[in-house]
């Protein structure tokens, strides 16, 4: 009875592995063209939340199941990372895989009470339960957590390097990190596993009629996004040298959802171009911190209002119209629409 | 032609999206005038009807009701006019009770006033409906929902009835009471009435004139028996039939 | 005993108002199938025109009451109207995710607007009436929860009747089923979507008035009660008036008893977890239909 939505780019071509190699390049040497701590560091923590969100659209776009408790995986993540940091004293980069490990636990127990849901009620259910698990770290008395104060000090990585040096290898790790997500969700969206799940997401009659098990699929797409979200929360807190509840919430909330939603849900790229908007807004009202969410709400509205497919799709129907004028002025034939094709006629055009 | 027409529609063409369905489509129901519009399966009865009524856009024409140009008019608002559509498939509330359906159909602000003396008058016609007045409207049986689709069109008096296959999946014995009830009320004179009818025998019954649409174009106009009479419509349309 | 009886005591007061914000996001759902993200703000508006009549202009509490009735019927009308009217009739998206996300983009900008304005510091809000009857021990009944809950029930009693018997009540739940059809009957559903979302909105300033006369206006007012009443809806099934109204009450009194027996700290995930056992037992809750029935 509802319809599901069909993003765009859910069927993945063949990734232009030069085209990604040659950004991710780029990327990678930002942080000498823009060479101040502060900058370079507002970089890193968008990386971070870039993994988040990443995770976060892969069981919300991908999956299309209506997860609105990732941040308690990311919470999760943080937390447990980090306190294993204190008393265990585990080194950062095993808290971070620890962090995975939590998000992914809490992924699946979050999982397994809404497999008889649909829809709405799995967004209920999952919101509820991260408001929940935010009041429980929140109201904790017996000083695991921190309470409302936070979890202070943890020991962070590259500690022995200057600040700006610092940042910067910060920077190049979240940067591997958002790379290595990125191709694993293509290749996993590319795999029978990634098919199965957007048929299920498409049609789920279809999908078990078929013979594809709606809830083991999900529950593996819970516990992979969780993974990865748990990942991003245990960067959050190694990188910011502490954690608290307020990582958690209907504020960060609405920004993520702002970052996936305005990017385009359910594509690749989506969460990165909107992460790196919403950033970039955020950067221009930075004198204005009160603005900030008016701001990115009413942008949230009218992007849903008048561009409902994201901006990242918009931005490939321009750079596809941009190819096609090129093209033209080659006076290469007009090939057939498919990649392959259009790879043929430019063979042909040389 | 009726010289004092009620419904004019003058050069309609509609579809949906993209699609043209209906095109350049002419006709008239006189005040008090009984018009049949048959044709094939698929061809705009229903689209035509809809464009009528104020559900559907008209990408070209015009419609006139008492000489009062009403397209662009929203269907909410054509029914204070008088003109109520029957649609095809009944469109009941499925979660509202019988009753409550009924009650719908008095809703324009002139018939809620006497929705008691309706509603007793709709009882009085269907007397089962009474029986399940309670009952929602999702487990009705198929002659029953239409009972309540037709008696919700009766709610309030009409000036022109437009009913889209009233027939339809109904068993015979039905239909009769169904076209019974049609023929009361063109009897009366007071209503016009816009009929989309599939069997000729009942077409016969209550025309006073029968337009053919087919593949979107109205191509004929006349009385029952003339095209009863007409080797092309026998073709087209009687010929589709399964005899 | 007096245990027992403080926690009764607590369930009417608890229940009444979550029942009013509960039923003015399960009407909404029923006939826009919109889950409406801004009514906790639309409690938070309520709390602050309280506080602005009340305590900053001194004036009655019924004016108050009145005046938060207003005011976030406007809102919720506005809200209706940018944020979800453009997106009916779509293709391609699935309405009831968007408009979750819409409604909750509102929700962000109308909090945030209330700390622009208000700051973030909670603001007290006198009862509505003093005193109390004593009833047992160290148990007594404030005057100001009976007025409350007196007024939350004639509220409910009034949209049900309103939904059950008027006019437009019927027409209301007639659009939610055939929207065609109910345009047909000359239902003007340009108007009708706007209305059911101004006066839902409109009971949840209601009970933001009487939510800040019990705790503080504050911009995050707004948080818990939209929390319990997603909680109260999933317990009554989406879209079903008698279950919202119900799992209220029950949710109050799990609420007031876990609080009465464990601790406050402890109340919500307690609930939680009934939440949990109810949607594992009955997944549409326990008035919902199942989604076939509603097919
Ligand atoms: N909502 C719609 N969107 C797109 N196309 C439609 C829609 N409704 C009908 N059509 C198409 O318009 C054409 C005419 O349909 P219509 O219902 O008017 O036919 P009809 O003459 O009433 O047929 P029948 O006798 O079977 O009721 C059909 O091809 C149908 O598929
Ligand atoms: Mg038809």
């Amino acid at each position: 009875m509802t319809r599901r939505p069909t993003p765009l780019q859910a069927t993945f071509s063949k990734p232009k592995v030069t085209i990604s190699a040659a950004l991710v390049l780029l990327a990678a040497l930002v942080p000498f063209i823009y060479p101040s701590t502060y900058g370079t560091g507002v970089l890193v923590t968008m990386l971070i939340f870039t993994v988040l969100n990443l995770s976060w659209n892969f069981v919300l776009g991908i999956a299309g199941v209506w997860n609105f408790g990732q941040l308690a995986m990311f919470a999760v993540g943080g937390y447990g990372g980090g306190l294993l940091i204190i008393h265990a004293s585990l080194p950062p980069w095993l808290a971070l895989l620890a962090g995975g490990i939590g998000g992914t636990l809490l992924a699946v127990l979050l999982a397994l009470p809404t497999l008889r849901l649909f829809g709405i009620y799995t967004s209920l259910l999952t919101f509820a339960a991260a408001q929940v698990v935010q009041l429980v770290i929140q109201n904790d008395s017996s000083g695991t957590t921190g309470g409302a104060l936070g979890l202070p000090t943890v020991k962070g990585l590259f500690e022995s390097l200057d600040p700006l040096w610092a940042t910067r290898a910060w920077y190049w790790l979240v940067l591997a990190i958002v790379v290595v997500v990125c191709a694993a969700i293509a290749l996993l969206a590319r795999s029978p596993l990634g098919l199965a799940l957007r048929t299920l997401r498409d049609s789920a009659a279809y999908g078990s009629a078929r013979g594809i098990d709606p809830r083991g699929h999900r529950v593996l797409a819970f516990a992979i996004s969780g993974f990865v979200a748990g990942v991003a929360g245990a960067l959050y807190t190694v990188y910011n040298g502490s954690i608290s509840p307020t990582v958690m919430g209907l504020t960060p909330m609405s920004i993520y959802v702002t970052m996936i939603v305005i990017g385009g849900l359910g594509s690749i790229t989506g969460p990165i171009v909107g992460t790196a908007l919403v950033t970039a807004i955020q950067q221009a009202l930075i004198d204005h911190p009160g603005t900030q969410l008016t701001v990115l709400g009413v942008v949230l509205i009218a992007i849903v209002v008048f561009v409902p497919r994201g901006i990242a799709f918009e931005a490939g129907r321009v750079r596809d119209r941009v190819v096609r004028w090129m093209n033209e002025e080659e006076e290469v034939p007009a090939g057939p629409a498919s990649p392959e094709g259009r790879l043929v006629a430019g063979r042909e055009g040389t | 032609m009726p010289a004092d027409a009620l419904l004019e529609v003058r050069g309609v063409s509609c579809g949906y999206g993209e699609t043209t369905i209906v095109r350049n489509a002419e006709l008239t129901v006189g005040a008090g005038e009984t018009l049949c519009l048959v044709g094939p399966n698929g061809h705009g009865k229903s689209t035509l009807l809809r464009a009528i009524t104020g559900l559907l856009p008209l990408s070209a024409g015009e419609v006139r009701f008492g000489g009062e140009r009403i397209d662009g008019r929203a269907a909410e608002q054509l029914t204070e006019l008088g003109i109520v559509h029957i649609p095809q498939g009944d469109h009941l509330f499925p979660d509202l009770t019988v009753e409550e359906n009924l009650l719908m159909g008095a809703f324009p602000k002139g018939a809620w006033k006497d929705r008691g003396t309706a509603l007793d008058e709709v009882f009085a016609r269907f007397p089962k409906l009474k029986d399940r007045r309670r009952q929602r409207a999702r487990t009705l049986s198929g002659g029953e929902r239409r009972m309540v689709a037709i008696g919700r069109g009766l709610m309030r008096q009409p000036r022109l009835l437009v009913i889209d296959e009233p027939s339809l999946g109904l068993a015979p014995v039905i239909v009769e009471s169904v076209y019974e009830i049609i023929a009361g009320v063109a009897a009366q004179r007071t209503t016009s009435i816009l009929l989309v009818e599939e069997n000729f025998t009942h077409v016969e019954e209550v025309a006073d004139r029968v337009s053919v649409l087919e593949m979107g174009r109205i191509v004929r106009t006349g009385l029952p028996a003339e095209l009863a009479d007409d080797a092309a419509v026998t073709q087209s349309y009687l010929g589709a039939l399964p005899s | 005993m007096s245990d027992i009886l403080s926690i009764l005591v607590s369930t009417v007061v608890l229940g009444s108002i979550y029942g009013l914000v509960a039923l003015g996001m399960t009407l909404i759902y029923g006939i826009l199938r919109v889950l409406d993200m801004s009514q906790g703000s639309m409690v938070m508006v309520g709390g602050f025109v309280g506080w602005a009549v009340m305590t900053s202009a001194g004036l009655s509490p019924w004016l108050a009451i009145v005046a938060a009735f207003a005011a976030t019927f406007a809102l919720g009308v506005l809200t209706q109207v940018v944020s979800v009217q453009p997106l009916i009739g779509r293709r391609g998206t699935d309405f009831e995710m968007i408009t979750f996300i819409t409604t909750f983009a509102v929700a962000m900008v109308l909090s945030n607007l209330a700390l622009q304005f208000f700051g973030p510091r909670q603001k007290n809000v006198p009862e509505l009436v003093g005193g109390s009857i004593h009833l047992y021990e160290s148990v007594s009944l404030p005057y100001q929860s009976i007025v409350m809950t007196a007024i939350a029930l004639a509220l409910m009693l009034g949209f049900a009747l309103f939904l059950n018997r008027s006019r437009y009540g019927i027409a209301i739940r007639a659009v939610a089923q055939d929207l065609d059809a109910a345009r047909l009957m000359g239902v003007p559903i340009k108007r009708v979507f706007p209305l059911v979302m101004g006066f839902a909105s409109a009971i949840a300033g209601v009970a933001g008035v009487f939510l800040a006369t019990q705790y503080f206006a504050s911009p995050t007012a707004g948080d818990q009660p939209l929390l319990i009443a997603l909680i109260v809806v999933i317990f009554g099934g989406l879209g079903s008036l008698q279950g919202a109204i119900v799992a209220a009450y029950a949710i109050g009194l799990i609420q007031a008893a876990a609080s009465v027996y464990v601790s406050t700290t402890w109340a919500l995930p307690i609930l939680y977890g009934v939440i949990v056992l109810v949607l594992i037992i009955r997944p549409q809750g326990i008035a919902g239909r199942s989604l076939e029935a509603r097919l």
